[in-house]
């Protein structure tokens, strides 16, 4: 498959597929069910929550932001863990940043599949009420809602230009 | 299975991830457990304890797992070590680009206290 820009403003649709099958595939492993997807809902907000966000560069340049309640994070992440975390304490993000980390590792494989080449960020953490990186106009922006026993939540899938990119390379 | 005195590193730049890490291979039976936030913190470390087995993550700040494996192996110290790379990409170039850097086993996030068993299993240290 050709690499991929986002001149048209459109978001490619393999994009919307990967990452919710991406979902499906690993909070069912994690969490013990397949979480409902509920479709796309661009006026969604979370309220207050966690954001995981992770960068992928390549092929083609695009951010996806795991965004969850704060009560659905509570439950994901006890259960991801085996123990309780705090909502305000600094694991809570280490473990939404992991989430984000095993979901987009498996995003890298699927669009290996669709050969499309693309590298992942370290995970960014944002927390607060409707947070959200500041993205860039003109680029498309999906939200794909999700539901399951630990809560709902949602996947922000948007386009970026490499300058754009939010979270650090791993390594030196 | 006697893991009673076997000393393992775990490096993973998440603490949340080194916990949940610690905590499946105490239920395995390991209890001489040190752990560091990235490959750089791992590799001194790693020299300044005699490793049985060090679990790290790949895609840390700072040193990579794989440049931290790379130096594990360059290390005439250490180059014995058995190491498990736990990372969250299952393509199969970076699975090759560890194996070809001398991994022993590979494990892919997510996974459980079962799965780690069987790799570590596999390395019969």
């Amino acid at each position: 498959m050709a690499a991929i820009d986002f001149n048209d403003g459109k978001m490619p649709s393999v994009l919307t597929d990967v990452s919710r099958d991406s979902i499906l595939s690993i909070f069912n492993t994690i969490f013990g069910a397949e979480p409902k997807f509920d479709g796309k809902d661009n006026e969604g907000k979370v309220g207050e929550g966690v954001v995981g966000i992770i960068s992928f560069m390549g092929d083609v340049n695009y951010i996806i932001m795991l965004a969850l309640p704060k009560d659905s994070a509570i439950a994901m992440a006890s259960k991801f863990c085996g123990f309780d975390i705090d909502y305000d304490s600094p694991d809570m993000g280490d473990v939404v940043g992991e989430l984000a980390n095993v979901l987009a590792g498996d995003i890298v494989a699927r669009m290996s599949k669709e050969e499309l080449k693309v590298t992942m960020s370290l995970p960014t953490i944002m927390r607060g009420h409707d947070v959200e990186p500041l993205l860039p106009r003109g680029l498309p922006l999906e939200k794909l809602s999700f539901s399951m026993a630990e809560g709902n939540f949602m996947l922000k899938v948007a386009g970026a230009k490499s300058g754009d990119l939010v979270g650090r390379k791993p390594g030196t | 299975m006697g893991y009673e005195g076997k000393k393992v590193l775990v490096v993973d730049d998440s603490a949340v991830m080194r916990q949940i890490i610690k905590k499946n291979l105490k239920e395995l039976g390991f209890s001489d457990l040190t752990e560091a936030e990235d490959g750089a913190a791992g590799l001194k470390k790693a020299g300044e304890g005699a490793f049985d087995l060090i679990v790290s993550d790949w895609n840390m700040p700072n040193m990579t797992g794989l440049e931290f494996l790379k130096a594990v192996r360059a290390d005439a110290n250490l180059k014995a070590v058995s190491f498990i790379m736990v990372t969250s990409e299952a393509d199969k170039e970076k699975i090759m680009e560890a194996v070809q850097a001398g991994v022993n086993q590979y494990i892919v996030k997510p996974f459980n206290a079962v799965q780690l068993e069987e790799k570590i299993k596999a390395i019969k240290f």
